[in-house]
C-alpha cells in the first residue's frame, strides 16, 4: 500500500515537474527587432507600444498554443552592425520560432544572407526598399506586412488623381531628401505623374534637416505651381511651411510625406491646411481602429498617431493567430494559415498576396493602406480616401 | 534680375544663422585651441531652454537667448572645471575625445528626457516676411541675422576694445607668455570657454523658430561651423562673417540656378572649403 | 604584457571554434563587426602617428566598398574586387595626400573632412546604374557569405593592419613619423624626408582602411552613400584609437573590444540611457587615463613616442 501511494506521489510530482518543464520548452517565442534609439526611434517606439499591447491581449485570450507568448525585444538602432547579430542571436541562441520588427530597408537588406542561412518565419513590420524585395526573391517565409516604395507612390498619385479631380489642379513641384527615402525612384514619379497628365516643372532634392529651403523654393516660386509636394522628414515640415511664406511661395496644397511631424506642428498656425499621408491616424472611422484606440488609451493613458502602432499590433496578433490555427509552430504550416489571413484590422483590410517584384514573398498592405489628413484646428483631419474622410479637401492654402 | 536680388536676399539671412553657429566655436577653437565637438549639443542645449520657455510660460525666443546663454554659461562652466581644464595640458587628441562623450552624453540625455521626435513653437512673427521690393525675407531669419552681427561686432569690441578682451588674445597667442606675465590664464578659460557655449546656446534659439529642436540637431551645425572658422582662418572672427557669406552665397547659388542643384549645393560648401584651403596652403608664406 | 599581442591572437583564432552552443554564430558576428572597427581605428593611428588628424576614413572605407561592390556586380572575379578596395583607396590618397601636404593640425582636419563629405554628396548623385545613387546597391558577398569563413578573412586583414602597424614601429620608420609629428621642421632638419613620411602614412593607412571597406561589404551586403561614406565612420575610429591609446598597436584594437562589448553590455542591460552613459564612460577613460586604456599596462616602461 505504501509503496503504491509512495509511486503515486513520485509519477503525481513527475508529471507536475514534467508538465512544467514542458511548457517551458515549448513555450512560443518570437523574437522584435526594433530602432528603439537613434533617429528612427519615434516609428521604433511606437512600434515596441503596440507590439506590448498585441502581447497583453494575446497572452490574457491564452497565449499562443496554449502557453504564454514569450517575446524577446532588442534594440537594433536601425542599424545592420546591430541588427545583423541580433537576428542571429534571435535564431541561434533564442530559437525563436519566428522573427518580427525589422524597421529599416538597410537592416532589411543585411538580414538577407543570415536569412537565407537559417529561414526562420519573419512577419516583416517596416522596409519598403525594393531591394529588400529582390534581396529576398525565392525565399519561401517572408510576409512583408509594410507596402512597398511604389505602393506608396501609387497612393500619392491616387490622390493626385483626385486633387485634380476636385479642384482642375495640374502642377506639381516636388522637393524630395537626397537619401534613399526620398530618391527611391524618384526619377519613375515624375515619369507616373506626367504620364497621368500633370506638369512637373520643378523637381530638386535637398538635405534633410539643413533648415535652408528659401533658395529651392524661391525658384519653385518662378513657376505656377498647384501643390508642392515634398517628401523628407519630421525635421523638415515646419522649415518648408515656414519659408514658403517668407519667400511668398504659395502653392494651393503642400503635401508631405514624412513618417511622423514634428511635436507641437498640429498647433502651429502654419501647418493650416497643410497636408499629410499616413498610414493611420487616431481619427480614423473604422470599427477595429476605434477598438484599438479604446485598447491603446486604457494601457497607456494616451493617443498616438504613428502608424507603427497598429501596424506592429497587427502583425503580432495575425502571426500568433495563424499559429493557434495551425496549431503547432512549424514553418510550413504557420506560413500556410498566414498566407490565408483576411481580416479587419485597425490599418484596413489585409490580405497576402505575392509580391509584384519577388512572387515568393507574401506581400500584406499595399498603397490602400494609405490616407491623407489635412492639419485643421489643432487636428488632423482625413481627407482622402472617400471612405475615410472626415472633411473636405481644403483647397486655396494660404 | 529680381530672381538674383532675391537669391542674394536669401544668401545674405543664412549667412545670419551660418556665423551665429560658428562664432562660438572660433572663440573656443581660437583661444583655447580645443575641438569642441559638444559645439552642436550646445547649440541643442539652447534650443530646448528656449523651448521650454516658450511651451511652458510663453517666452519669445527673442527674449529667451539670454536665460538659454545663461543656462550654457554656467553649465560650460561646471563642464570645464569638472574635464576641460584638465586635458587642455594633454594631447590635443584627448580634448577631442572629451568633447566628443560629452557631445554624446548631452544628446542622449536629451533623447532621454524628451524623445527623439522634433519639436516645433509658434511665434507670431514666424509667418510674417518683410517685402523690399521684390525681394521678400522673413522676419525671424532677420531678426537671427541681426543678432549676429550684434554679437559679432561685440564680441570684437570686446576682444579688441577692453583689458579683458586684451588677456583673451594674449592667452590665445601665446599661454605660456600670458601667465609668466601674471595673466589667471585658467580664468580666462574659464570665462571664453563660457562665452563660447553661450554663443552656441544663443544661435540655437534662433535656429529653434526656424527649424525647431531635436536631441540630433546639433551635429549637421557642428560640422559646417568647424568648416566656417577654419576657412576664415582659426582665430579670424571677422573672417566668420566674410566666409559665412561666401558660403552661404555659393550655396544659394547653385540651389537657385544649377538644375538639380539642391543636392550639389552641400558639396559645393565643402569644395569651397577644401579649396580655399588647400590654395591659401600652397600660397608663398 | 609581451605574451599579450599573441595570447589575443590564440584567442580570436578559436573564437568560432568555442562551443557556444546557441551563442556561437552571434559571438562570431559581433567579433567580426569589432575586427572592423579595430582595423579602421589602427589604421587611423598609423596615419595619426605622422602627426596628422585625418577624418577621411570614412572616404576611403567607402571607396574600397563601392569598388568591390561595382567591380563585383560587373563580373569582375571576387578576389580581384576585392583587391581593387585598396587599390581605388590608396590610389585617390595619393592625390590627395599630394594636394593637401602643406596643411597641418585642424585645417588637414577640416580639409580632409570637406573631402569625404564631397565624395558622399558625388556618390549620392551619381547616375543610379553607375553607383546606385542614394538608394545603394547590394554587393554578393565574398567566400559566398560563409560565416566562419568571413571571420577568417576579417582577422586575417585586422592581422595584416596589425602587421603594417607593426612594422611601422619596429623599423626606422617609427623615428620619422615620430619625428615628423613633433616637428616637422626640426625633422627635416635632422634629415627626415617629411614628404616622403607623410605621404606614405597616409597612402598606407588608406589603402589598409580601403581593404577593411571592402571587406565589411561582405558583412553587410549593402553600400549605400549616407551610411558608408557617413562621418560617423570616421569620428567612431579616431575616437576608438584614442579610447585605446594612440600611437600604439594594442591601443586601436584594445579600444574596439572594450567600446563595443561596452556597448552591447549597455544595451542588453540598460535598454535607454545606455548611449548616455557610453558618453560618460568615454569621458571618464580620457579625464583618468589620459594616454588611454593601454596607459593601464604601459605605466611602468618610458617608451621614447608613446604619447606626447
Amino acid at each position: 500500500m505504501r509503496t503504491l501511494a509512495v509511486a503515486f506521489v513520485v509519477v503525481a510530482l513527475l508529471a507536475l515537474g514534467g508538465t512544467e518543464g514542458l511548457a517551458q520548452r515549448e513555450q512560443v517565442r518570437i523574437g522584435i527587432s526594433l530602432p528603439l534609439t537613434g533617429p528612427a526611434s519615434a516609428s521604433g517606439k511606437a512600434a515596441e507600444a503596440g507590439y506590448r499591447l498585441a502581447l497583453d491581449e494575446i497572452n490574457k485570450a491564452g497565449g499562443v498554443l496554449g502557453r504564454r507568448l514569450q517575446v524577446f525585444i532588442e534594440d537594433d538602432g536601425n542599424l545592420p552592425a546591430k541588427g545583423v547579430p541580433i537576428f542571429t542571436k534571435f535564431v541561434t541562441v533564442d530559437r525563436v520560432h519566428a522573427i518580427t520588427g525589422i524597421f529599416g530597408s538597410a537592416i532589411g537588406v543585411s538580414i538577407v544572407g543570415p536569412a537565407k542561412l537559417h529561414e526562420p518565419l519573419i512577419a516583416m513590420l517596416g522596409a519598403a526598399s525594393p531591394l529588400v524585395e529582390r534581396g529576398f526573391e525565392g525565399y519561401k517565409y517572408l510576409f512583408h506586412y509594410h507596402p512597398w516604395a511604389y505602393h506608396n507612390m501609387e497612393a500619392v498619385f491616387n490622390f493626385m488623381d483626385f486633387v485634380r479631380t476636385g479642384t482642375g489642379a495640374s502642377t506639381i513641384a516636388i522637393l524630395y531628401e537626397d537619401g534613399p527615402f526620398g530618391s527611391a525612384g524618384i526619377g519613375d514619379t515624375r515619369a507616373e505623374l506626367i504620364r497621368r497628365g500633370f506638369d512637373v516643372p520643378f523637381m530638386e532634392s535637398f538635405k534633410t534637416g539643413s533648415g535652408d529651403f528659401t533658395a529651392l523654393l524661391t525658384r519653385a516660386k518662378r513657376h505656377p505651381v498647384d501643390v508642392l509636394f515634398w517628401i523628407g522628414f519630421d525635421a523638415d515640415a515646419l522649415p518648408i511651411a515656414v519659408q514658403s511664406r517668407e519667400v511668398g511661395f504659395a502653392p494651393r496644397l503642400i503635401f508631405g510625406s514624412p513618417a511622423s511631424w514634428p511635436v507641437g506642428f498640429e498647433g502651429n498656425p502654419v501647418a493650416r491646411d497643410v497636408s499629410g499621408m499616413a498610414g493611420w491616424t487616431s481619427a480614423s472611422p473604422l470599427p477595429a481602429s476605434k477598438e484599438f484606440v479604446k485598447k491603446y488609451q486604457a494601457k497607456y493613458g494616451k493617443l498616438s498617431e504613428e502608424y507603427m502602432a497598429p501596424m506592429a499590433f497587427v502583425t503580432l496578433t495575425t502571426l500568433t493567430a495563424a499559429m493557434n490555427k495551425a496549431g503547432t509552430t512549424d514553418r510550413d504550416r504557420v506560413a500556410a494559415e498566414l498566407a490565408k489571413t483576411d481580416a479587419e484590422t485597425p490599418v484596413g483590410r489585409l490580405r497576402f498576396k505575392p509580391s509584384r517584384l519577388s512572387p515568393s514573398v507574401h506581400q500584406g498592405f499595399d498603397s490602400d493602406l494609405w490616407m491623407v489628413f489635412q492639419f485643421r484646428d489643432g487636428r488632423r483631419v482625413p481627407v482622402w480616401p472617400k471612405h475615410m474622410a472626415a472633411g473636405p479637401l481644403a483647397w486655396r492654402w494660404r | 534680375m529680381d530672381l538674383m536680388l532675391q537669391t542674394l536676399a536669401n544668401a545674405l539671412i543664412q549667412s545670419g544663422t551660418y556665423a551665429l553657429a560658428s562664432s562660438g566655436l572660433a572663440l573656443a577653437v581660437g583661444v583655447l585651441h580645443i575641438v569642441n565637438f559638444a559645439h552642436g549639443e550646445f547649440l541643442m542645449v539652447g534650443a530646448f531652454v528656449a523651448y521650454w520657455l516658450s511651451v511652458l510660460a510663453g517666452i519669445d525666443p527673442i527674449v529667451s537667448l539670454v536665460p538659454a546663454g545663461a543656462v550654457m554659461f554656467a553649465a560650460s562652466g561646471v563642464i570645464y572645471q569638472a574635464g576641460i581644464r584638465r586635458v587642455l595640458l594633454g594631447p590635443e587628441l584627448n580634448a577631442l575625445l572629451l568633447t566628443f562623450g560629452i557631445g554624446i552624453t548631452l544628446q542622449n540625455l536629451a533623447v532621454l528626457a524628451f524623445g527623439a521626435t522634433p519639436r516645433v513653437i509658434h511665434t507670431a512673427y514666424q509667418l510674417t516676411a518683410v517685402t523690399l521690393g521684390p525681394v521678400s525675407v522673413g522676419v525671424a531669419p532677420l531678426v537671427t541675422l541681426v543678432v549676429s552681427v550684434t554679437l559679432l561686432a561685440g564680441m570684437y569690441a570686446v576682444l579688441y576694445r577692453t583689458g579683458v578682451g586684451k588677456s583673451i588674445r594674449a592667452v590665445a597667442q601665446n599661454r605660456t607668455g600670458a601667465h609668466l606675465v601674471g595673466l589667471d590664464v585658467d580664468r580666462i578659460y574659464l570665462l571664453t570657454f563660457g562665452i563660447a557655449s553661450a554663443l552656441a546656446a544663443i544661435a540655437g534659439t534662433m535656429v529653434l523658430v526656424r527649424i525647431g529642436a531635436s536631441p540630433h540637431m546639433g551635429f549637421g551645425f557642428v560640422l559646417k561651423a568647424f568648416a566656417i572658422i577654419v576657412m576664415a582662418g582659426l582665430g579670424n572672427l571677422t573672417g566668420v562673417l566674410w566666409a559665412s557669406l561666401v558660403l552661404a552665397t555659393a550655396e544659394a547659388f547653385v540651389r537657385t540656378y544649377v538644375p538639380g542643384g539642391g543636392g550639389a549645393a552641400e558639396a559645393v560648401f565643402f569644395l569651397l572649403i577644401f579649396f580655399t584651403l588647400v590654395w591659401r596652403s600652397w600660397r608663398p608664406a | 604584457m609581451r605574451w599579450a599581442g599573441p595570447a589575443a591572437l590564440v584567442v580570436a583564432l578559436l573564437v568560432p571554434l568555442v562551443p557556444a552552443g546557441g551563442y556561437q554564430q552571434y559571438v562570431v558576428q559581433v567579433t567580426t563587426f569589432v575586427l572592423i572597427n579595430a582595423a579602421v581605428a589602427l589604421a587611423w593611428d598609423i596615419q595619426a602617428r605622422t602627426g596628422q588628424l585625418s577624418l577621411a576614413p570614412a572616404a576611403f572605407f567607402g571607396l574600397g566598398a563601392y569598388a568591390y561592390t561595382i567591380a563585383a556586380l560587373r563580373g569582375v572575379p571576387l578576389p580581384v574586387a576585392f583587391l581593387l578596395g585598396p587599390l581605388v583607396a590608396g590610389a585617390v590618397s595619393l592625390g590627395l595626400g599630394v594636394i593637401t601636404l602643406r596643411l597641418q593640425g585642424l585645417y588637414f582636419a577640416i580639409a580632409t573632412l570637406a573631402f569625404a563629405e564631397v565624395v558622399k554628396v558625388v556618390f549620392k548623385e551619381l547616375p543610379l546604374d553607375l553607383t546606385g545613387g542614394a538608394v545603394g546597391l547590394t554587393a554578393p558577398p565574398l567566400l559566398g557569405g560563409h560565416q566562419t569563413g568571413l571571420y577568417y578573412l576579417g582577422l586575417g586583414v585586422l592581422l595584416l593592419v596589425v602587421a603594417a602597424s607593426l612594422a611601422v614601429r619596429h623599423t626606422r620608420l617609427h623615428y620619422a613619423f615620430t619625428a615628423t609629428r613633433q616637428g616637422e621642421l626640426t625633422a627635416r632638419v635632422l634629415g627626415v624626408r617629411v614628404v616622403a613620411t607623410k605621404l606614405l602614412a597616409f597612402v598606407l593607412s588608406a589603402a589598409l582602411t580601403g581593404l577593411v571597406g571592402a571587406y565589411a561589404t561582405s558583412r553587410l551586403f549593402f553600400v549605400i552613400p549616407e551610411d558608408t561614406f557617413g562621418i560617423g565612420l570616421s569620428v567612431t575610429a579616431l575616437a576608438t584609437a584614442i579610447f585605446g591609446g594612440v600611437y600604439t598597436t594594442a591601443g586601436p584594437v584594445l579600444g574596439a573590444i572594450i567600446l563595443r562589448s561596452l556597448e552591447e553590455g549597455l544595451r542588453l542591460v540598460l535598454r535607454e540611457g545606455y548611449l548616455a552613459v557610453y558618453g560618460v564612460i568615454l569621458m571618464l577613460v580620457i579625464l583618468y587615463l589620459p594616454g588611454g586604456l593601454v596607459s593601464l599596462w604601459n605605466r611602468r616602461s618610458r617608451d621614447a613616442a608613446g604619447g606626447d
